[in-house]
């Protein structure tokens, strides 16, 4: 039996270029790709591949992307299959994808559900579809380890809020109509109204606390290194900003952050405090808040200090990536030899923050690596921030419509519990999902009904 | 065709809602059953409150009766009080209920399943199913008399090793004043099923002469009751008045003081009691802040003073209760008929059974009613219906008969109780149907009677006029769509909020609605006006039709499905569910995991 939905999904794939690639599968691809592409006619023919610019509405101006047309059955699915190859601004994506899907019998594709549909198709065998499913899976692993680092914090929180927020709503609005005012005399649709605008405020904060964070889709560069090997002077150099700076070492006692565009590309650039054992609690925290920013951070560069005799051991577990030799601007003691060695391979880079030697070479030498594959987030986070908007903008939808069914006269809350199971099924796309047992614990915990 | 009780298709054991239903199923598919019980006198008997219906329990009712069931049909033959419920919410969340005359209800019951052509009854205390390579053959009976079945459909209710508590005081009974079954859960366990033990409680039964019913608040039924079955045209008899009473602080003090005594608070009982059914020293500890609780007085029937009194249920000691009913104002002077008691029982997780309530391991032996963890004479008599269909059904060699949860509340309870491990009585509610603006009560028939015509459980006639009803409402959609009224259509004009269709038809303009019967008018106002809703839920029912027509074979083992995550291969293993839908509902089975299985199965 085949699915009639036409599915849509991000496929960049990780560590790629900033590049985002909309795949699109099903009978509607090429019918509805058509009502975006300018000039349409670009989609007529088989296996076309052409610039075009897309024309989203609003406020967008017209936004220039390649497109590949693969006509049913010469695709992967067999189906008709469109790609729009985008520039990976994730603002950008998440508008085209949003648009997409909001057509009737248009999707979001599920975990592996074009491998899914080419093997339905018969286009792969059992075995490599073996090989595809294993990644299927690794990518939900993946996806909830990014979930986890990238949402740390605030969205999650918020998430977590949310779902608190809708599940107390529902039990009220469930009790409402699962119980007769005979049993549940304690109910008024004041409570409910309030509820509903408290799960509406929660759901607006959250799509604010995921813009601040999950959509910050820069390179995340943290310098590390021993105290007063020139962190802070290299960051304020590199972001032009004025951070304490002294003779004294370990005077940086929390993790600075600034940004800064390079060709093209965003950067945050994390400044981590004195990474050595010390006796000072305050310094301490410093010490282990910067190893865990060290770990989220997608490129290491440890910063060495070229006027000292003797290379630093930080004890790290993982290898920096690159090796930044600074203060180059005066006599060098350190031993170059030593340094390379340590590098062993990895690029070692000459810098001055006073005199900006070198500062050019450490940001392309960044950017290299990131182009290259070495930063793996980009492309999951993408995907995973644009499907947490997606959800987040469809809740927000449902209690909107949930709310103008509730009415003093309470009898239309059955249409409002309708728009609320919405809601809750797309809880579940945040990762936070409600079982219906849940909702019957709040109720009964909360109101006391029943005969 | 006649059966004798040598030479029998189906065998039911138990004869309350779900062995009654079960029974009067299988027969009418022409299977010769044969119904045996302890107690004949107690046949279709309500164990509990003398009602029938409520939420989600009265569409059950009525899609029962939709399959051709005797529950409809008894309570409306025997009420003596009818209400609509939720008239002031919409159409999906409206269910009929009914206080029943206790002895009428189960004379009609009895009745009607000795009427049932091709079905015997024989009173008998069954202590032993029969298997023979893991194939049902029998029962044995404590009488020393063997019966042999092809099939064999056990609801045994609360009788399996049955226990009573009053106070510190227990008692072995399946109900007040009847034996336990101690047996059959012994032989259940030998067969290699899993039990577990559930509890409820019920409240005071009290001599209705000794209540004060002046200072209490009359509850009248319907002026114009309507029926539950589609088959009764009017509820010809007349009506009794239920009565609101309340606690007191004074009755909250008595409990307090006395909860050393009640067992589910000394550890006495272990097992769960219903969250949705709370004793009255549940509320007091749980709900302290609230002053008085209501008490609803109802009376169990004609031809007697005695009164139930819902909202009551306890297991503290009998003076206890005394004097606790005596601090309610109006029943100062009660007196009580029968003690409340909360009862322990044992159940067969459900999730043994396949979706036809056949047990997986022994082929032709079916669970249903509150040995499967459920509570209700509805839930019981829908599953009473569904095992004795499809034992029927397979001993014909036909497919058996399902209902998804987008057809039937059936399909929800059915669906839900094998995907899930029950920590109290299962109890029916709206909020559990996914789909519960189309499962609504006021149109069981239209969406299963012609299921149950096609499989022989309805007379052909019931069907015609089904779909005569169904066209009709057609035409009358229609009609409203054509019709304009100063540029705007009638059906537009019906959606506007405060709109029905008697102001629709008061613009004279629809001559041809107005002659139709009140049902079917009222089907035309409900689709029209929320067409808008009924469109978007049918478009989700088409979606979860697909995942549900992808069937699973029972016999994959899921320990050779790689790629699945391990909490996934454990869960799936338990469950085993049917379908690759039922498979997604399991907590812990990611979309993800449902993927990998689709590319497993070819699909």
């Amino acid at each position: 039996m085949s699915d009639p939905d036409t599915i849509v999904a991000l496929s960049t794939p990780a560590g790629a270029s900033r590049r985002g690639v909309i795949r699109i599968s099903g009978t509607r691809a090429i019918r509805i790709v058509q009502r975006l592409v300018r000039p349409a006619a670009a989609l007529e023919g088989t296996w076309v591949h052409r610039p075009v610019s897309l024309s989203l509405g609003g406020d967008w101006p017209p936004v220039p992307a390649s497109v590949f047309v693969m006509r049913s059955p010469r695709s992967y699915t067999r189906e008709d299959v469109v790609e729009l190859h985008l520039h990976g601004a994730p603002m950008l994506v998440r508008a085209v994808i949003r648009h997409l899907t909001a057509l009737p019998a248009v999707r979001e594709a599920e975990p592996g559900e074009f491998t899914r549909r080419a093997y339905l198709s018969g286009r792969l065998d059992a075995s490599q579809v073996a090989a595809v499913l294993d990644l299927v899976r690794a990518r939900h692993v993946e996806a909830a380890r990014v979930a986890a680092s990238a949402l740390q914090g605030e969205a999650t929180d918020q998430i977590a809020l949310l779902r608190a927020a809708v599940l107390r709503l529902v039990a009220r609005l469930e009790a409402h109509l699962d119980f007769t005012d005979d049993d549940a005399a304690q109910l008024s649709v004041d409570e409910l109204t309030r509820d509903l605008a408290h799960a509406r405020e929660t759901c607006g904060r959250a799509l604010e606390s995921l813009d601040v964070q999950t959509f910050d889709e820069s390179i995340r560069l943290a310098l590390i290194g021993e105290p007063n090997a020139g962190k802070t002077s290299l960051f304020n150099r590199l972001t032009g900003r004025d951070a304490i700076v002294s003779e004294h070492p370990g005077t940086t006692r929390d993790v600075g952050e600034a940004s800064l565009d390079y060709q093209g590309w965003r950067f945050t650039i994390w400044d981590t405090a004195g990474w050595r054992t010390t006796t000072d609690e305050l310094e301490q925290q410093a010490g282990s808040l910067a190893r865990e920013a060290a770990e989220r951070a997608d490129l290491r560069f440890e910063i060495l200090d070229g006027t000292a005799e003797r290379l630093p051991n930080l004890e790290l577990d993982w290898a920096a990536d690159a090796l930044v030799i600074h203060k180059v601007d005066q006599p060098r003691r350190l031993d170059l030899v030593a340094v390379h060695r340590r590098a062993a391979g990895r690029p070692v880079l000459q810098v001055s923050a006073r005199t900006g030697f070198g500062v050019d070479e450490l940001l392309s030498t960044a950017r290299r690596l990131a182009e290259a594959g070495s930063v793996e987030r980009t492309a999951s986070s993408l995907q995973l921030a644009a499907g947490h908007e997606g959800a987040l903008r469809d809740i927000e939808t449902r209690l909107g419509l949930a709310g103008q069914r509730i009415s003093p006269a309470g009898d239309e809350l059955e249409l409002a519990a309708f728009e609320l199971r919405e809601a809750i099924e797309r809880l579940s796309d945040l990762g936070a999902p409600v079982h219906h047992d849940e909702i019957l614990d709040v109720l009964f915990r909360q109101f006391c009904i029943g005969k | 065709m006649t059966a004798t009780a040598s030479n029998v298709d189906v065998l039911v054991v138990g004869a309350g809602h779900a062995g009654c239903e079960a029974a009067a199923a299988a027969a009418r598919l022409g299977a010769r059953t044969l119904l045996l019980a302890m107690n004949l006198d107690t046949i279709g008997h309500l164990s509990c409150n003398p009602a029938i219906g409520g939420l989600a329990k009265g569409q059950l009712v009525r899609e029962i009766d939709a399959l051709g069931g005797l529950m409809g049909r008894a309570i409306d033959a025997t009420g003596i009080q009818f209400r609509m419920l939720n008239t002031g919410k919409g159409p999906a969340v409206q269910a009929p209920r009914a206080q029943a005359d206790k002895v009428a209800y189960r004379s009609w019951v009895k009745y009607a399943v000795e009427c049932q052509p091709g079905l015997l009854i024989r009173q008998e205390t069954v202590e032993e199913v029969l298997v023979r390579n893991d194939r049902v053959t029998g029962v044995r009976c404590k009488s020393g008399a063997e019966y042999s079945a092809r099939a064999v459909i056990l609801t045994t209710g609360t009788f399996l090793r049955g226990l009573m508590h009053t106070g510190t005081k227990k008692e072995v009974g399946g109900r007040g004043g009847e034996a336990a079954a101690e047996g059959l859960s012994r032989c259940l366990i030998e067969l290699g099923f899993e039990l577990g033990r559930l509890k409820t409680g019920t409240p005071a039964r009290l001599d209705g002469r000794s209540i004060d019913r002046s200072v209490l608040i009359e509850q009248p039924g319907d002026t114009d009751p309507e029926p539950f079955s589609f088959s009764t045209e009017r509820i010809e008899q007349s009506q009794l008045s239920c009565h609101i009473a309340y606690t007191t602080e004074e009755t909250h003090r008595i409990i307090r003081e006395n909860l050393h005594l009640a067992p589910m608070y000394t550890g006495q009982i272990e097992s769960e009691g219903p969250r949705y059914c709370p004793s009255i020293e549940d509320k007091v500890v749980r709900f302290a802040d609230r002053p008085r609780h209501q008490v609803f007085l109802e009376p169990e029937g004609r031809q007697t003073h005695e009164v139930y009194v819902n909202g009551l249920s306890t297991s503290l000691p009998r003076e206890v209760q005394d004097r606790f009913l005596r601090s309610i104002p109006g029943l100062e002077q009660a007196e009580v008929m029968r003690y409340g008691y909360a009862v322990e029982y044992d159940f067969a997780p459900a999730c043994q059974l396949h979706v036809t309530l056949e047990s997986r391991q022994h082929e032709g032996l079916y669970l249903a009613g509150q040995i499967n963890g459920t509570s209700g004479y509805e839930e019981a008599g829908a599953q009473g219906l569904m095992t004795g269909a499809n034992a029927a059904l397979k001993l014909k060699g036909e497919a058996p008969f399902l209902l998804d949860r987008s057809q039937a509340y059936i399909g929800v309870l059915v669906d839900d109780l094998v995907t899930e491990s029950p920590r109290e009585p299962y109890r029916m509610f709206t909020s559990r149907a996914e789909y519960r603006l189309l499962l609504r009560s006021d149109n069981a028939d239209q969406r299963l009677t012609p299921l149950a015509a096609e499989r022989g459980l309805v007379e052909r006639d019931r069907a015609e006029h089904v779909q005569q009803k169904v066209k009709a409402i057609r035409q009358g959609r229609e009609s409203l769509d054509r019709t304009f009224h100063e540029q705007v259509s009638t059906a537009r004009i019906l959606r506007r909020p405060d709109m029905d269709l008697e102001g629709v038809l008061a613009l004279g303009l629809l001559p041809e609605l107005a002659s139709l019967s009140a049902d079917v008018r009222r089907q035309i106002e409900i689709e029209t006006k929320y067409e808008g809703y009924i469109e978007r839920q049918e478009a989700t029912v088409a979606k979860f039709k697909r995942l549900e027509s992808l069937g699973i074979p029972d016999h994959l083992d899921y320990r050779n499905v790689e790629h699945i995550s391990n909490e996934a291969r454990n869960k799936l293993s338990y469950y085993r569910p049917a379908s690759l839908g039922q498979a997604s509902r399991i907590v812990g089975v990611t979309p993800a995991d449902i993927s990998v299985l689709m590319v497993v199965l070819g699909r």
